[in-house]
């Protein structure tokens, strides 16, 4: 999961592994890229919008374009609406804070099980 | 030349011509000199005995067709029918001259303004011998004249017109002379109860007694003409925002003979530009209210978000029935369902904090307090946050720097010039040192981020202002101003020295005593105040 918010890392990953599914954090764009390179490929990417460094439009943008991690299905988990914000292109889901569980966790099935 | 035709032809007049001889000289260049004249004789019965070409400019005949012929022809029908022609003979030998002005008729038919002088010819024996008419074309001056007369009636008519401007003549002691109807219509006074009064009667009691009047006078006397807008007062004790203008009045010869005076009642025109200021800034403060409470609810919705997952795990879990790991976990859940809620909490009191101050209605009750204890609290209170950062926080206050300030307001400002830090700072060390000397004592708050561009470095105090794309980091953008308005309402002053890409240092520098900052505990009110109030008073 890509987010910046530290708690909301935190609950994330243990709702999740609770559930027996392993998460790794990233806290923005480029880390995650740097991540990504790094290890296997998930079966999901969770992924914020508003982060310092490198943004969530920015980090999909460059996601698609490498063909190694391009068929990575991302969900987007933004506060949204907000005045600045805009479309999201390249997410297979968005997800609107503040979410239920239940809703996350069937979209994580959809991509994961 | 016409004296020369004349001289020609002694034969036809030779008896008047003699008679006139002594004057012939003259006569002659005055003929010469005054083309603009017709001047002729007229035989004892009025009848046309001499003619110059003068004459024939202006009347239109030529000698042959004019000689002979009764004078009455050049009067209109309705004169002669008065019998003005022989009047103006009977005249002229009673008076020894006749003189006046009136319409003339043209051999074409057409009329011309004269003045016409006819005097008569005696012979040496005292008997009538004719007479000498002279006559000048005075049209031109005359349409000239009719024409300033029109124009002059049209000036008055339209100054007596204006309605919504009193405009009035005062002498150079201030003494109205003059008085229009705009002039009624505005102040309420009548002529008759105003003229011959002293301009200062249509000027407030207080401007009057510090001499504004004799200054108005004075001034515009030395600079010709004097506009600005200011009070007046009308007859019936109601004062009226105006635009006053006066002017110096010349006469003909250039000297100063008084002051034309024009006064517009410009209360409505004030009052429709305040509404429509209203107007904007009521529409402006909702604008701003709509994207204030758009930003809040985002921001609400991250620690809502890490709330309800961290109570709907704790659910599930309990759920499957694996008590075991629920009761490992539980404290750690509770804590962090803890600092969501606390979260929640601060967010809410800065949102009300942003409508306190943007309202003007921070109380600030100082009192004897310790700068460097304030910042510690503060830097305790943000460790945690700080860690998350992963920032090295460290605090250089060693010595107590008391002062009188009111420590809440004081402490919220160090919070949010220390969040920023760790905000934008993330991962590197932040410093936070306080200081003073006498009289001021000082705070500064340093991290090492991505820095504030020098074009930036003035906005960023501003309202809803962030350097940085709202992509990137989250936040009201009303942290910095919030600050500012707190410090400056304490007397002091907040500041910033960054560069692009190397770090910040916020430095807030406050007066120690009351007497070091302008009177008054209250935030100064901004410009814009009146939005983002959460409830009335």
């Amino acid at each position: 999961m890509v987010d910046d918010d530290p708690n909301l890392q935190e609950a994330l990953s243990d709702l999740l592994e609770s559930k027996g599914y392993q998460v790794t954090s990233a806290d923005n764009g480029v880390a995650a890229l740097d991540l990504l390179r790094r290890s296997d490929a998930p079966c999901l990417i969770l992924l914020d919008l508003m982060m310092p460094v490198m943004d969530g439009h920015e980090f999909l943008a460059r996601l698609t374009a490498d063909s190694a991690l391009a068929k990575i299905p991302v969900v987007v988990v933004t506060a949204g609406r907000h005045p600045q914000g805009s479309t999201v292109t390249g997410a297979a889901e968005v997800l609107y804070k503040p979410f239920e569980a239940e809703r996350l966790m069937k979209v994580v099935q959809q991509f994961c099980d | 030349m016409a004296a020369d035709r004349k001289n020609n032809s002694p034969d036809d007049l030779g008896h008047v011509t003699r008679s006139i001889k002594p004057a012939q000289a003259d006569f002659s260049s005055v003929v010469e000199l005054i083309k603009g004249y017709a001047f002729f004789l007229l035989d004892p019965d009025g009848n046309v005995a001499t003619w110059n070409l003068g004459a024939q400019r202006i009347k239109g005949y030529r000698a042959d067709e004019i000689i002979g012929k009764h004078f009455s022809r050049f009067y209109t029908s309705e004169d002669v029918a008065a019998g003005l022609p022989a009047k103006a003979l009977r005249i002229a030998l009673e008076d020894g001259r006749f003189e006046k002005e009136g319409w003339r008729v043209r051999k074409d038919g057409t009329r011309f303004w004269a003045e016409v002088v006819i005097t008569p010819v005696t012979g040496p024996g005292g008997e009538l011998t004719g007479f000498v008419k002279v006559t000048r074309d005075l049209t031109e001056r005359k349409l000239t004249e009719e024409s300033l007369r029109q124009s002059r009636e049209r000036l008055r008519l339209l100054v007596e017109n204006l309605r919504d401007y009193a405009i009035f003549f005062i002498d150079m002691q201030g003494t109205i002379g003059s008085w229009n109807s705009g002039a009624e219509r505005v102040t309420g006074y009548r002529p008759d109860e105003i003229i011959g009064k002293p301009l200062s009667v249509l000027y407030p009691a207080g401007e009057i007694e510090q001499g504004r009047p004799q200054r108005d006078l004075d001034m515009v006397g030395r600079e010709w003409r004097v506009e600005y807008e200011g009070w007046r007062v009308r007859k019936d004790g109601l004062r009226f925002q105006a635009e006053v203008a006066m002017w110096v009045l010349y006469d003909d010869s250039g000297t100063t003979i008084g002051y034309i005076v024009s006064i517009k009642d410009i209360t409505e025109r004030n009052k429709a530009q305040e509404e429509m200021t209203l107007r904007l800034a009521a529409e402006s403060a909702l604008r701003e209210r709509d994207e204030f409470l758009s930003m809040v609810s985002h921001e609400l919705r991250s620690p809502l978000a890490a709330l309800k997952l961290n109570v709907q795990t704790i659910r599930e879990e309990l759920k499957l029935g694996n008590m075991e790991r629920v009761i490992t976990k539980l404290p750690d859940r509770l804590d962090r369902v803890q600092k969501q809620a606390d979260r929640v909490e601060e967010l809410i009191s800065r949102m009300m904090n942003v409508s306190v101050v943007a309202a003007g209605r921070t109380q600030l009750v100082p009192r004897a307090v310790d700068l460097s204890a304030l910042a510690a609290e503060v830097v305790a209170e943000l460790a945690e946050t700080a860690k998350q950062a992963n920032c090295e926080l460290s605090l250089d206050a060693h010595a107590p720097v008391v002062g009188q300030w009111s420590p809440q307001h004081i402490q919220e400002v160090i919070r949010n010039l220390l969040q920023n830090a760790l905000k934008f700072g993330r991962g590197k060390p932040v410093q936070v040192e306080v200081g003073g000397d006498a009289t001021r004592a000082w705070v500064s708050v340093k991290d090492h981020g991505i820095g504030i561009a020098a074009e930036d470095q003035e906005r960023i105090f501003g309202r809803f202002q962030r350097a940085v794309n709202p992509r990137n980091y989250a936040g009201f953008g009303l942290g910095l101003w919030i600050a500012k308005e707190t410090v400056e309402a304490s007397g002091g002053e907040i500041g910033v020295r960054s560069q692009a890409g190397e770090g910040a240092t916020f430095k807030v520098s406050l007066p120690r005593t009351l007497g070091d900052r302008p009177a008054g505990g209250q935030t100064a009110r901004s410009s814009q105040n009146d939005e983002l109030k959460s409830g009335e008073d």
